[in-house]
């Protein structure tokens, strides 16, 4: 029996977990860093 | 609070990244060949087959799964000192965060590695994301490690950044190091907004790693907890397994931070009283430990299922329990001997307890893991032999974890050194003024404001 | 759709295993030798189970020939991460050994203990290498493997049947399987569940049968008859 190739959704699930997370600590970081209004 | 200040009144810890003593390097080249040991047995592993292990049928699954829970609870220790003792305040905790947060970072990639190093085809790891099923309770502990290993990460990054900025600016060392630093350094320069927002960002990542220690170590419990195997589907197995890895992690802060102390000459830093806050710690997870094995033990022998009992007997009368009886005593009998007594709670005192700590807790995962498999359901007994490649494997896991570690001490100053300048700059007077707003008589400006 | 299962009829059982054997050629399950089997490497699909009762001199002894159950919920099909072992549209558990990772996640899951893995390379010294089954793949090492019901016999007899323009019927089936059809009792008979005329349909309903470990709800589709037991 052939099965389909599609993605497993635990897959799916795992890269938007980290993808959330890495976007989560960018910005962070660079609300960490927003240089400061001068004046 | 510019970090003028910071380097001077702390210029100690910046000592070992730049003066290196004989003592490193030979330190560096035995760890270096043990690992090398360790890959040449995987070699062997990955040429001829799991067979080079002493695993088989029912036995499935040995000191490698052991490795992986071991590795997995080490990390929760960072997180917790560094996390947890954050959140309640715990002032005592300042020498310790970094020393902590590095065991977590660096003990996590040996826990998720452990798993890789047991697959019977590595080669077709990336399987899990192309065909993952969520049914399964790996696929719960692919994500949870992989969001435990990146937020670990970035809150030890965080804590490092003004320290980094400091060696920056003020460190005479190779071109290589000074670029490392400006680039990890992210323009940091210390100002009072700066610092503000790294200390809300810290809160946040600190409630958002305790959480994550929660639920990973429940989820790698799951992996076993989730099957029907006697043994191990318990309702319990999550609980008594976070808790053991809280355990086995304090001790290894300990150690970690007693060597830091001995080695780089600490002693102005991780004081008595320090060691003394963590081996308290330790001897209360000691008899927490110790209450939830009994609750799990009694609970099952008073129950007297054939098939429960049949690993029951197997641990506690039969093959196993001269392991199991060594557990006890490693994880129980000793701490409690030792801490327990003030005239024995030193910092050598503490040191052995969580050698013997960590010891017994190994030991543990082996007595979770091994005896449940040794005796299936349909009968049989099965027995299992750890063979040379599985011992080279795991003390190769053990001597890199200390590698990174060494090298990671040579990097950065291994006591947060902005958080020693916070405590005397801030937390003093704050602690004080909290301190007096628990008091009777309390004056309009320490009143919760209504708006 | 059919639903695959057994019946094993154990009051004419003889424990003579040549179903273990049958199977062990049937599907290229490989040797591990004296020195890897007493380490307990042995691969056995198909094996039978000794289950020795009372002291001696009242012994007794009852001979349990173990395939894999195919449960209808099954544990190994709930903890592999990849999907590499699944349940088919018949009730069927199948391996793909394409996917499978090798974690032994399945293996340790499985309460009737019917799953194997490949600790080395399969090796067949020669002459045993000559009667490989060209119908079943070898498995490398590194990967999970099981009883398939001979799932390959199952799909050449349905093609036959297509071919000849018929559908499959309970005669076609039911010493489809090595094993059933090695046996020389003639205890074994292999079919179609959700048929209630079908042989294993009717033997199913028997008051002699029973199923292992019917308690921990996993719905093994192997069936065995016996009068104690009745």
């Amino acid at each position: 029996m052939v099965r389909g190739s599609s993605m497993g959704e635990g897959g799916i699930i795992v890269l938007v977990v980290v993808a959330v997370a890495v976007a989560v600590f960018l910005s962070m970081l660079i609300w960490l860093m927003q240089p400061e209004k001068k004046g | 609070m510019k970090h003028d200040g910071v380097a001077q009144e702390d210029a100690a810890l910046f000592e070992p990244l730049i003066r290196t003593g004989r003592g490193f390097y030979i330190t560096v080249a035995v760890l270096l060949a043990i690992i090398a040991l360790g890959v040449y047995a995987y070699l062997r592993q990955l040429i001829y087959g799991l067979g080079v292990t002493g695993m088989n049928r029912p036995l499935f699954w040995g000191i490698y799964i052991t490795n992986f829970v071991f590795f997995i609870g080490l990390s929760h220790a960072g997180t917790l000192v560094s996390a947890i003792l954050r959140i309640v305040k715990a002032e005592w905790r300042r020498p310790f965060t970094r020393a902590a947060e590095a065991v977590t970072v660096f003990s996590l990639p040996f826990g998720a590695g452990s798993i890789i190093l047991d697959l019977g085809r590595p080669d077709r790891m990336l399987n899990t994301i192309l065909y993952g099923r969520f049914q399964s309770a790996i696929m719960w502990d692919v994500t949870c490690i992989s969001l435990y290993m990146l937020s670990s990460i970035f809150y030890f990054y965080l804590a490092l950044i003004p320290d980094i900025a400091v060696c920056r600016d003020r460190l005479d060392v190779g071109s290589f190091r000074a670029r490392l630093y400006r680039f990890l350094a992210l323009g940091w320069t210390g100002t009072e907004r700066q610092y503000h927002r790294l200390d809300r960002l810290m809160d946040i990542m600190a409630v958002w790693l305790t959480m994550l220690v929660v639920i990973v170590h429940t989820v790698v419990a799951w992996i076993f907890g989730m099957t029907i195997v006697p043994g191990w589907h318990s309702a319990f197995i999550g609980p008594y397994f976070l808790a053991g890895a809280i355990f086995s992690g304090v001790g290894a802060v300990i150690i970690a931070t007693v060597i830091l102390r001995r080695v780089y000459h600490l002693e102005e830093y991780i004081k008595p009283v320090h060691i003394n806050a963590m081996s308290l710690f330790l001897l209360s997870l000691s008899l927490l430990w110790f209450y939830l094995t009994f609750v799990e033990y009694f609970t099952t022998f008073y129950g007297n299922e054939p098939a429960h009992m049949a690993v029951f007997n197997a641990k506690f009368s039969q093959e196993f329990s001269p392991l199991f009886w060594a557990m006890v005593v490693c994880c129980f009998v000793i701490p409690v001997v030792i801490l327990g007594n003030p005239r024995t709670r030193t910092i050598t005192g503490a040191v052995v307890v969580s050698i013997f700590v960590n010891i017994g807790m190994w030991l543990e995962r082996c007595i979770v893991i091994i005896p449940s498999m040794a005796r299936p359901r349909m009968g049989g007994i099965g027995s299992y032999t750890p063979t040379w490649v599985e011992w080279a494997i795991t003390i190769a896991c053990f001597a890199s974890f200390i590698l990174l570690y060494v090298l990671f001490t040579k990097l950065f100053p291994v006591v947060a050194v902005w958080e020693m300048h916070e405590a005397r700059q801030r937390s003093i007077p704050e602690a004080v003024e909290r301190v007096r707003s628990y008091m009777p008589g309390a004056t309009a400006s320490s009143l919760p404001r209504e708006e | 759709m059919a639903r695959w299962g057994m019946v094993i009829d154990l009051d004419k059982c003889t424990a003579c295993q040549a179903c273990t054997i049958a199977c062990q050629a049937e599907n290229n399950v490989p040797f591990a030798g004296p020195e890897q089997g007493a380490m307990g490497r042995s691969k056995h699909w198909h094996d039978v189970l000794a289950e020795l009762e009372g002291e001696y001199s009242e012994f007794g002894a009852q001979f349990i020939p173990r395939p894999c159950m195919h449960c209808e919920d099954p544990p190994c099909v709930k903890v592999c991460p990849v999907g590499a072992t699944y349940v088919d549209e018949e009730g069927i558990v199948r391996m793909d050994y394409d996917r499978c990772i090798g974690c032994r996640y399945c293996t340790t899951a499985c309460p009737y203990g019917v799953r194997y893995f490949n600790w080395y390379n399969p090796q067949w010294p020669a002459p045993y290498d000559q009667y490989l089954n060209p119908d079943v793949p070898v498995r490398p090492q590194g990967v999970a493997e099981k009883c398939t019901f001979c799932v390959h016999r199952l799909e050449q007899a349905k093609r036959e049947a297509r071919e000849q323009g018929r559908e499959l019927t309970d005669a076609d089936v039911v010493l489809l399987p090595a094993c059933n059809q090695a046996c020389p009792a003639s205890a074994r008979y292999f079919g179609d569940l959700d048929d209630p005329d079908s042989t294993v349909s009717r033997l199913a309903r028997s008051p002699r049968a029973f199923r292992l470990l019917e308690d921990l709800g996993t719905e093994p589709k192997v069936y065995y008859l016996s009068e104690e037991k009745a």
